[in-house]
């Protein structure tokens, strides 16, 4: 029912827009000014600007191989988690019974930290690929499956009347009604799984990968290349943010109404 | 709870109140000594009456006094705590297509457009059909409230008004019998309500056979205007304290009923009902908890 609001002319907007980058300007500018003030000695554990620039620039192409190994982990193992937790959640956000049975369990386990997992899901699994997507799925999927939960808990009560009065079967219940008015708790879900994501791949690759964002960072610190270990952070964070920004676009578009 | 509350209603209803042990008419509503209790509290206390296939019935009272409710138990959606409600001489206990509900806002489910929303209805009331039937029976639905341009919109596009008119469609495309409707035009402004109350009565006055309508409201006007009886709630617990036959012609003409004697008289009784029930509940009270006292 709302419009996006238009704030002021379109010279104010761009004002608005360019004062998001203040922060990054001023970080910007501190780091210039320390490398050049900074004692010779210690500009190789603190690296310039420049010198991380061209280290980034440098190392770009063994970058990119590095996320798509890195995606090769995340995609599937996110993709899966969303699926069963989005699946598995509406169900039993829908089914009275079920959740005497799930909930208690998942109160237990949903709060072990995944960093915990890594080392025995690393000795139990035989590749190093199927143990890092199995943690990345077990990290996304309790912040997804528990939003599901919530969410088809949530469903106000004139659409369940209205699921009653229309003799919907179980499944038509799921699919017409629980689902679309959960999705914006899946999507929340979705959200904070994707973070998680991040985090327990490049966590399981510090382990045991032989390519990928993680390991990059881990490699280059082993030799002491710190340029380009901060090259990698930098790339990696950018990664993270691109993708985060992706699912807000998906978000946006599949949740077109109000909810 | 006094017990000359219990004969108001026993008198108002007159007949109706032993109509109960004989067979119902086919298709006919009734609700023989219904109580319902939630959490402890009595909501409804001793409900019978009846409404006969076709007939308009507007159902009056104050915010919270459980009309709600009340139309929910007759949808099927809640289940009595003593008493029954009777339809097409059967005891109700689930919901079902021959009784839809409309809500006083946000009926139609958001995320489906105007038209898949009312395609739903009829793919549920005539399950056979293939799709591109479907899909024509719902366009025909949808001209029938003017909203013929509007199908591809989603809910949250329309204006309040046009959102009600899909919502009374979608209920007539399940095929629907009985129209339960909740204040559906009670979120509308005064132009939108009185539009929509016109088109109401133009819908249920053309279908062959007439649906029969329960319309809750608690707008004295609106319950007169569109009921062949109107029937009064009390509050603390919902009971009916009064009940009204409302024989003005059809069709009605809502600038030309509102000057009526006959429409003024009408709304003296439905206030004389209520000030009956309010003296009867404070001579219920002990003395010195009567309010207003020395005013």
């Amino acid at each position: 029912m709302s419009a996006p609001r238009q704030s002021g002319s379109r010279l104010a907007r761009f004002v608005k827009f360019l004062a998001g980058f203040t922060l990054f300007a001023l970080l910007l500018l501190v780091w210039i000014a320390a490398a050049w003030f900074l004692p010779e000695k210690h500009q190789y554990l603190f690296p310039a600007p420049w010198t991380t620039a061209r280290a980034l620039w440098n190392s770009l192409p063994e970058l990119l191989v590095s996320t798509y190994y890195s995606f090769l982990i995340l995609i599937p193992g996110y993709l899966a988690a969303t699926a069963a937790g989005m699946a598995g959640g509406v169900i039993v956000g829908s089914t009275k019974w079920l959740q005497t049975i799930f909930i208690p369990f998942a109160r237990v386990a949903a709060p072990v930290p995944p960093t915990v997992y890594v080392p025995y899901a690393i000795a139990l699994l035989p590749s190093f690929r199927l143990s890092a997507i199995s943690i990345v799925v077990l990290a996304a999927f309790w912040p997804v499956f528990l939003n599901a939960v919530a969410g088809a808990m949530a469903v106000p009560e004139r659409h369940r009347d209205s699921a009653r009065v229309f003799t919907f079967s179980y499944l038509e219940y799921l699919r017409i009604v629980a689902f679309p008015a959960a999705l914006p708790f899946i999507f929340n879900g979705m959200h904070v799984g994707l973070g998680l994501s991040f985090i327990m791949l490049t966590v399981a690759e510090l382990f045991g990968a032989s390519y990928g964002l993680g390991r990059f960072v881990q490699y280059y610190a082993d030799f002491a290349d710190y340029p380009r270990m901060v090259a990698g952070i930098f790339y990696t964070g950018l990664v993270t943010f691109l993708s985060m920004t992706a699912l807000a676009r998906v978000e946006k578009k599949i949740l077109f109404w109000p909810h | 709870m006094s017990r000359e509350v219990d004969m108001s209603v026993k008198a108002a209803a007159g007949e109706r109140t032993n109509a109960g042990c004989l067979p119902s008419a086919p298709g006919e509503l009734t609700a023989e000594g219904l109580y319902f209790a939630y959490g402890g509290t009595m909501i409804l206390e001793n409900i019978t009456l009846s409404v006969s296939e076709g007939e308009f019935v507007s159902l009056l009272g104050a915010s919270g006094c459980g009309k709600t409710t009340f139309l929910r138990l007759l949808a099927g959606l809640e289940k009595p705590t003593r008493g029954a409600i009777f339809w097409q001489g059967r005891a109700l206990t689930s919901p079902s297509l021959e009784r839809g509900i409309v809500f006083q806002e946000y009926s139609l489910f958001p995320w489906l457009t105007l038209k898949d929303n009312v395609a739903l209805a009829v793919g549920k009331a005539s399950p056979g059909a293939t799709k591109s039937r479907v899909w024509e029976l719902a366009d025909g639905y949808l001209s029938m409230v003017g909203l013929d341009g509007a199908g591809k919109k989603y809910p949250h596009e329309l204006s309040g008004g046009m959102r009600q008119r899909g919502a009374i469609v979608r209920t007539l495309a399940l095929g629907s019998r009985v129209l339960l409707m909740d204040e559906p035009f009670g979120a509308l402004d005064p132009v939108n309500r009185m539009r929509l109350q016109e088109l109401l009565l133009e819908i249920w006055s053309a279908t062959s056979p007439r649906r029969t309508v329960v319309f809750v409201t608690h707008d004295v006007d609106e319950a007169l205007f569109l009921g062949d009886r109107v029937l009064i709630f009390g509050s603390a617990p919902g009971r009916l304290i009064g009940e009204l036959s409302v024989n003005f012609p059809r069709p009605r003409s809502a600038s030309l009923l509102f000057y009526s004697e006959k429409f003024r008289s009408l709304k003296e009784k439905i206030s004389d009902y209520y000030h009956r029930d309010i003296q009867n509940r404070n001579d219920a009270l002990p003395m010195n908890l009567t309010c207003g006292e020395g005013i």
